[in-house]
């Protein structure tokens, strides 16, 4: 789901860093300090927890958590989603710097969208509601994604609107196995420790 | 990239190099502008011309430098092998050879050779010894100290939580060695679940440490810093290159 170095332009390479510092900017101020250990820590978590290999068939996959980052930290997504990939580019080697503000915006915008319109009703509802939600909202997360990379790609080259749409199409299996895996997600969380799905304290 | 890799990268301390008289936040600035010029570049003339600041860096440091940066390449390229695989099916254009675009093949060459060249640029200034020199970069580039605080508290934490989810994922993968895939799934998640809430209680347990000590204040204590005359020299000195190398691209010259 990340965009690589190479593919996008300047223009487009400058309203990524824009969006993603108003985004992350927003995030932190939005966040109490004492909120910051806890961003740090889910943050953490779901950068190491995306990096384990889901076998599905015969090949395997990386799961991207946007929705369960996006349900358990709220506005603190972004930040969270900026430090695991700065950290990523800078300390262990993998991932770009010139596009890190477009591949934040895609992920941290996707992890927000799904707070604003799945965490009430993950939250509040009955079993059977959430479930299906928090499949709808794993599922949402990663095709919500998935489209603003291919926007970032289209938007940078037109001819590249093609290779976008085959982008988008080939994240069709794993938005499904992402909304089983949310789903199961949350009703762990429900049973064990439901004060987790409370996001972050805001100002 | 898989949860050994980052123990590894971690483990791995950089060794000392030719670049380490620059700045940490110089280098970290001409990395950014270097891989944006680059990111630009489109015609042959204008990637000739962006290629030997890269590659003098790459070889600075002499055959074992290289070698290094060689070793992260391959992993690069490996991943983005299949967007420049689409890129000729996908691209509109002249079609060689029945399925692939003339323009598509060219657009894929050049992705993949910017792809190298910022990589490397990446690798080499950008890629840092470790958390204390990115607390003083972020320190000299005048980062707000909530961020400073969340990429040393995240940094911390990854390595923290990595043991605990190697021995968690061998658990799980000797529980159920052929399951259905929906209950591969759900232990996937349990698994996960069970690390966000350790991870939950270990945060709580922090802030009260953090508050014990007197909250964020004094947590990160990157230094603003001052850049002595090279910094700002071979600064401008970049600067004066990138904008030729614009030249190149956008005029021809």
């Amino acid at each position: 789901m990340h965009i690589s170095e190479g593919f996008l332009s300047v223009p487009v390479l400058s309203a990524g860093w824009l969006l993603a510092a108003g985004e992350v900017a927003y995030g932190l101020k939005k966040t109490e300090p004492e909120g910051i250990v806890r961003v740090a820590m889910i943050s953490s978590a779901f950068f190491l927890a995306s990096l384990i290999n889901i076998r599905v068939g015969p090949g395997a996959t990386h799961l991207s958590l946007i929705a369960p980052m996006g349900l358990l930290l709220g506005w603190g997504a972004p930040p969270a989603v900026f430090a695991a990939l700065f950290l990523q580019a800078v300390l262990f080697q993998f991932g770009g710097l010139a596009v890190l503000g477009a591949n934040t915006v895609s992920m941290g915008g996707a992890a927000l969208c799904v707070y604003i319109l799945f965490g009430k009703i993950v939250r509040d509802n009955n079993r059977g509601i959430q479930t299906i939600a928090a499949f709808a909202a794993g599922a949402f997360g990663v095709m919500m994604g998935v489209g603003m990379t291919g926007l970032w790609l289209v938007l940078s080259d037109r001819s590249l609107f093609p290779a976008a749409w085959l982008l988008v199409a080939s994240h069709l299996p794993l938005a499904v196995i992402e909304g089983i895996f949310t789903a199961f997600l949350v009703i762990f969380l429900k049973r064990t420790f439901p004060d987790v799905l409370e996001p972050v304290r805001l100002k | 990239m898989m949860i050994k890799d980052v123990i590894a990268a971690a483990d791995h301390h950089n060794k000392p190099s030719k670049l380490d008289v620059w700045d940490p936040g110089c280098r970290v600035a001409a990395s950014l502008l270097t891989a944006l010029v680059i990111s630009q570049l489109r015609s042959p003339l204008g990637l000739l011309a962006g290629s030997p600041f890269p590659l003098l860096l790459m070889f600075m440091d002499g055959r074992e430098g290289a070698y290094s940066s060689m070793k992260v390449l391959a992993r690069v390229n490996k991943v983005s092998l299949m967007a420049c695989f689409l890129l000729p099916l996908t691209y509109p254009g002249e079609r060689v050879f029945y399925f692939f675009s003339a323009q598509g093949i060219y657009m894929a060459a050049a992705v993949t050779w910017k792809l190298n060249l910022i990589s490397i640029v990446i690798i080499r200034l950008a890629t840092l010894r470790g958390m204390k020199e990115i607390n003083e970069t972020f320190g000299r580039l005048r980062v707000p100290v909530k961020m400073r605080v969340l990429l040393l508290l995240t940094a911390r934490y990854i390595l923290m939580l990595s043991d605990r989810m190697i021995v968690m994922l061998r658990a799980v993968r000797q529980r159920s060695l052929n399951p259905g895939f929906p209950l591969y799934l759900r232990a996937m998640a349990c698994m996960t679940g069970t690390t966000l809430i350790h991870s939950m209680d270990r945060a709580e347990i922090s802030v009260k440490a953090i508050q014990c000590r007197g909250g964020m204040k004094g947590f990160s204590s990157g230094e603003t810093g001052r850049l002595t005359w090279f910094d700002s020299v071979s600064l401008a000195a970049l600067v004066l290159y990138l904008v030729s190398v614009l030249a190149i691209e956008f005029l021809g010259i």
